[in-house]
């Protein structure tokens, strides 16, 4: 499995990116991994919408392949799934301005 | 009809005067005017008894902040967290409630002076700050909504955003664009909207600091960055070289065609902003005076539509100049010149 992340906006408008190999993940970002992969409807997205007028949000971008199969997943700060959240962590983590 | 009317008009004690010498049939219509003319004036009585708090608040308000700060405890919630300190209370144990207070309030302060603008709306609005959003969180954000969030940072790529100035600044700048021109966060519009947030965020850290034009740093968020960004995330000086990943453009040669940030807004901002530092340090001394009034003119002006562009944005500050300088003023030419720097046609 492949995860492709890309953070960009905010405040500081920096870009940050981190291509990862499932195998680098532990155990349970793996399980969520797997879940976007197989279940995307659930983690497209939550709250409520974006206000309009909003200004240096992140937006998060997120790619999960495997094989033939791939996914992929755009939020912001606002309406990124509780779920998600400690995946994003790790990503970011992992992530390296570009 | 002109029984309501006479309730509107006629004072108590002439309608009773008037009762006594009339028939009996006006009489009956006299009493009853009396009758609504009371109540009338109960109402009256009852609704600016109402009002008197807000009158005298309003009276009394304007050039005072109404700030509320919250603290999110690093829930990611949008919702509103502890109240930490309000408008008038005293410091508090924790260093970022305070830092959010006092740049606000230094926010406030140059808006009120300098433009004579009362808060986000101009009417006074309530200023919230919600500090402490999210774990090592490093970002802070406007809602859309008066709300700025605040986070602590991770402390590679950002520390605590509270601390900076020109960043409390530019958060509520924001809010102030919204209430103004709604400039439409995409593109150059988008672009333009994020280079009013970093131009009045650095004019409140210089009026802040009594900095005139050559004194001033010109960076963005000096005083938030971690190791990874330092020294700062933006310089309106020099864009493109405030740190080691700093891509801004300094002119239209560079502009970045792009999908990521919605357009590039933080990327291409680079050219307004130097833009206007060009103005300041061509006319020189303190950039919150013509540099700063022509911009605010611009962003308030109705001329300014969601949609601007670079170019017409530039357009609307040499009307504004002109306008209010004179057309052939050193003032208008200060603005030619910094938008002929960064190959913007006016």
């Amino acid at each position: 499995m492949q995860l492709r992340y890309r953070r960009s906006g905010g405040f500081a408008g920096t870009t940050l990116a981190a291509d990862v190999d499932g195998s680098q993940l532990s155990d349970a970002d793996g399980r969520l991994a797997g879940q976007l992969l197989t279940e995307p409807a659930a983690f497209r997205a939550s709250g409520a919408p974006v206000p309009p007028g909003a200004a240096d949000l992140t937006e998060h971008r997120l790619e999960v392949s495997e094989g033939r199969r791939s996914q992929s997943f755009r939020w912001t700060d606002l309406d990124v799934p509780d779920a998600v959240r400690p995946l994003l962590a790790t990503l970011r983590g992992l992530a390296k301005p570009v | 009809m002109s029984r309501h009317s006479l309730a509107c008009i006629l004072p108590p004690d002439l309608l009773v005067e008037l009762a006594r010498g009339a028939d009996p049939q006006r009489q009956g219509a006299l009493l009853r005017t009396m009758e609504l003319d009371h109540s009338f004036r109960q109402v009256r009585a009852e609704l600016a008894g109402r009002r008197g708090p807000q009158i005298s608040r309003l009276t009394a308000g304007g050039g005072v902040p109404h700030r509320m700060i919250y603290d999110q405890a690093h829930s990611t919630s949008s919702h509103l967290g502890t109240l930490a300190r309000a408008e008038g209370q005293g410091p508090v144990a924790d260093a970022s409630i305070n830092q959010a207070y006092d740049n606000f309030g230094y926010t406030y302060t140059l808006y009120w002076d300098v433009f004579h603008r009362d808060s986000i709306d101009d009417q006074g609005q309530e200023i919230d700050g919600l500090v402490h959003f999210g774990t090592n969180y490093d970002n802070a954000f406007w809602d859309g909504a008066g709300h700025m969030f605040f986070g602590d940072g991770d402390g590679q790529l950002l520390t605590d955003t509270t601390k900076g100035t020109d960043v409390i600044g530019h958060e509520l700048t924001h809010g102030v664009t919204q209430h103004e021109a709604n400039l439409t966060y995409a593109g150059q519009s988008g672009a333009l909207n994020e280079s009013i947030s970093d131009v009045f965020g650095s004019l409140v850290k210089q009026y802040h600091l009594g900095q005139s034009a050559d004194k001033a740093d010109w960076l963005i968020g000096a005083d938030i960055v971690g190791p990874e960004l330092s020294p700062a995330l933006r310089s309106m000086k020099d864009p493109g070289h405030a740190n080691p990943h700093d891509n801004q453009p300094a002119s239209m040669d560079g502009y970045v065609h792009t999908s990521s940030d919605n357009g590039g807004v933080h990327t291409n901002s680079g050219i307004p902003n130097h833009a206007f530092y060009i103005v300041a340090t061509t006319l020189g001394g303190n950039a919150w005076e013509a540099p700063g009034q022509i911009w605010y003119d611009t962003l308030t002006s109705p001329r300014l539509q969601p949609n601007a562009t670079f170019t017409r944005f530039a357009t609307l500050t040499l009307r504004q100049a002109r306008q209010r300088y004179g057309a052939t003023s050193r003032e208008a030419d200060a603005v030619r010149t910094g938008w002929d720097a960064v190959k913007v046609r006016v």
